[in-house]
């Protein structure tokens, strides 16, 4: 009885509902009404991806009872399909566009399954805790990107907003190079970023540079007041159009959280440990590692993950300046009075923002030291 | 041994924090550093392992000049404990107590075994211990991590700035009674700051007082509360320093081994024979196998002449008498407490082995009293 209870948790319940619904979906034919995806010979689709098996992903240990290794068979469940891409439902797919989307999808996946794998092999079973949010955060990540390539979705979606609108889908790209584009700009500005970001904060947080922490810290500051269109404008003439000014501007603008919560954390490191710590004869080198930023690390995550949530919405200016992503529909939609187009924009980098800050979430978690978030 | 050779600190303000310090450590003691705030009592401990620079003079550890290490190298060899304690929260205990032991190198196997060791020893079970985090600790058992922690790699020399000092009094009282007892088995060389004179008299074997930077007496704890050498010393050390001195004596150290005694087997007249023959007021009885059972005086005995029984007040031996292993201090109080002029002394068991008149404590207080009014 107990086990049956622990079965049919009502979480389990809405999340097998969820999964069902999602599959029932799968059998519910659309028309297709964008005149672009009509020409290419797709005149009806199911408007659910046939990737969303990862959500069970999304349910801890209760739609399937998924424990331990099981974990790893069900996202590879989810691979499947987005691995044997060449499906011999052509409808369920968006065509031409939407299999290379597919192949680099498996791809993904099984990086994470790599990922999840390497985890395993890393933390004993004790610390699985840990790398269960990853894992899920991955789930998540599936479906909400099987969406992105699933263009009938998004025909469907836009055609229930804007009924008469002649034009719905953006002309130009498909959503999901959309989405890649915009992911490459937030990523390498964001590693890049927390690069700079961490060296800025640890040097001016040691003894011998402490004197440049003011001087660093107004720059930083000075870095967010300056509008971001403002950055790219000036960007484009010296460094010129496309990717890199577009990452120079996402650079400037999302330093300041990363360096203020770098030096915030390592600052409110307690004094007492540090002093412990040399006491014991460990090196400076050591201590700061070791000590200094496993303990601000709770603190400087948090600043890394303000700054890519930032720098998702900033990314859509760099359509100004040739840089692809989500501003380029919405760019062009306001230009030629498309709304669909700019709600297709807004809509997915919303949902990209919000993406990204719960895998950051996960991601804080998981790396924040156990012994700091532990109870009594 | 450690040694500082008119050793002075000059913080790049100015401020002179130690002027001229030398004072000899001896192997295998526990030599207090005490004196009010600012006196350089933490200032001359931190130069020991080089947390601070020293401005002239040096230290010797180890008949070697302490700057002839690497830094890094002397404090691995020196355990250090302080008050705020200082475990690092994102390690468990295990890791903790491990940090010295894997900066050195040692293997995992050795570092495990040595922190079970360690926890043992402060008085932690290691199954249940060993990995739990800082945070789950209370702060009597974390202050005893911070202890293992200082002795990890069993450095032959400890530092260790007021470690009880942020723990409430009864706990701290336990801690101290465990380290003293762990110190007896280890016998490290070790400096111990505190700004507690009780705390002081317990721990020291020697006891060293500041002021100013400067040390005005190093000595043990018995001829400091004997001998103070100057006002500072004796107000220091407080008005009660006689009392406090009584403290550091056992009972059995001092008590008169030859006293009237009679067993209960005996008679009436052979209590009255003893007293007299020995010129004293009272005898205390015992059993057969000695345990103290009362005590019969002149005057019950003149009430009931004929039996020792009648005669007897009874009492029980943790009632009526002392152990051997109390304080002077704890018999002069358990004496006033009962109106005794004289109390029978025990060992753990009740049997009588001697006794202790209270004239006998009062010379003791006394003679303190003269030797410190004529220095």
């Amino acid at each position: 009885m107990s086990s049956v209870r622990r079965f049919f948790t009502p979480a389990a319940l809405v999340w097998l509902a969820f999964a069902v619904l999602l599959f029932l979906a799968m059998n519910v034919r659309e028309t297709i009404h964008d005149p672009q995806l009509r020409a290419s010979g797709v005149k009806e689709a199911t408007i659910v991806p046939d990737l969303w098996l990862p959500v069970f992903h999304l349910s801890p240990s209760t739609v399937l009872k998924i424990q331990g290794s099981d974990d790893l068979r069900v996202l590879t469940f989810g691979i499947l399909p987005a691995v044997v891409s060449d499906s011999p439902n052509p409808a369920a797919t968006t065509g031409a566009a939407g299999e290379p989307a597919r192949v680099s999808l498996g791809w993904f996946a099984l990086f994470m399954v790599l990922v999840e794998g390497l985890l395993g092999l890393f933390y004993s079973s004790r610390e699985e805790k840990l790398v269960r949010p990853l894992v899920r955060a991955a789930g998540i990540f599936l479906v909400i990107w099987s969406f992105y390539g699933h263009e009938p979705f998004w025909d469907w979606m836009l055609h229930g907003i804007f009924p008469t609108s002649p034009d719905l889908l953006y002309n130009s790209n498909t959503v999901i190079s959309l989405a890649g584009q915009h992911l490459t700009l937030v990523l390498v500005s964001s590693i890049i970023t927390v690069a700079i970001g961490l060296a800025l904060g640890i040097m001016v947080t040691r003894a011998e540079f402490r004197e440049f922490l003011p001087l660093v810290s107004d720059v930083v500051n000075s870095g967010q007041t300056v509008p971001t269109l403002a950055i790219v404008a000036i960007m484009a003439p010296i460094i010129g159009f496309g990717f890199w000014p577009a990452i120079v501007a996402l650079i400037l603008y999302g330093l300041l959280p990363v360096v203020r919560n770098t030096i915030v954390g390592l600052e409110g490191v307690d004094p007492a440990m540090i002093d412990a710590a040399r006491g014991m004869g460990m090196t400076a080198g050591q201590i700061l590692w070791q000590i200094e930023v496993p303990n601000a690390s709770r603190i400087i995550l948090a600043g890394v993950r303000t700054s890519v949530v930032i720098n998702v919405g900033t990314a859509a200016l760099g359509a100004y300046v040739g840089s692809g992503g989500f501003g380029n529909p919405i760019a062009s939609g306001l230009n030629q009075a498309i709304q669909p187009w700019v709600l297709l924009g807004a809509l997915s980098a919303a949902v990209l923002a919000i993406l990204l800050d719960y895998i950051l979430g996960r991601v804080e978690y998981v790396m924040t030291p156990k012994g700091l978030i532990i109870e009594r | 041994m450690i040694e500082f050779q008119n050793v002075v600190k000059q913080f790049p303000d100015g401020f002179r924090a130690v002027s001229g310090l030398s004072l000899t450590v001896h192997d295998g003691e526990i030599t207090v550093l005490i004196g009010p705030s600012g006196c350089g009592k933490t200032t001359s401990m931190r130069m020991v392992n080089r947390l601070l620079s020293i401005t002239e003079g040096k230290i010797i550890v180890d008949g070697r000049d302490n700057r002839d290490f690497p830094a890094e190298e002397l404090r691995r060899k020196i355990g250090y404990a302080i008050q705020q304690i200082g475990l690092f929260p994102h390690m468990t205990v295990l890791q903790n107590i491990a940090v010295v032991p894997r900066l050195l190198g040692w293997e995992e196997d050795r570092i495990s075994r040595r922190v079970d060791e360690l926890l043992e020893l402060v008085g932690l079970e290691p199954d249940v211990n060993r990995d739990k985090y800082p945070r789950q600790l209370s702060g009597g058992q974390q202050q005893r991590v911070g202890v293992a922690r200082a002795l990890g790699a069993d450095p032959p020399i400890m530092l260790m700035d007021e470690p009880f000092g942020a723990i409430d009094p009864i706990t701290r009282e336990v801690l101290q009674d465990e380290f003293l007892e762990i110190q007896k088995r280890i016998s490290k060389t070790i400096i111990f700051v505190t700004h507690d004179i009780d705390e002081a008299i317990k721990m020291g074997d020697r006891i060293a007082i500041m002021r100013e930077g400067a040390l005005v007496q190093y000595d043990t704890p018995d001829t400091l509360l004997a001998r103070p050498r100057n006002r500072f010393v004796r107000d220091f050390v407080g008005a009660d320093r006689q009392l406090k001195r009584l403290g550091l004596m056992r009972v059995g150290e001092l008590m008169a081994k030859e006293t009237p005694v009679v067993s209960l087997r005996e008679t009436a007249d052979d209590a009255r024979r003893a007293i007299e023959g020995a010129g004293v007021k009272s005898a205390f009885v015992v059993d057969e196998e000695g345990v103290l059972k009362g005590w019969v005086d002149r005057e019950s005995l003149r009430e009931n002449p004929d039996s020792l029984l009648d005669a007897m007040n009874e009492g029980d031996f943790r009632e009526i008498g002392v152990r051997q292993s109390a304080t002077a201090r704890e018999a002069l109080s358990a004496m006033v407490a009962r109106g005794f002029r004289i109390t029978p002394v025990v060992n753990e068991h009740g049997v009588l082995v001697g006794s202790i008149t209270l004239r006998a404590l009062q010379e003791l207080a006394e003679q303190g009293w003269a030797e410190g009014e004529s220095a």
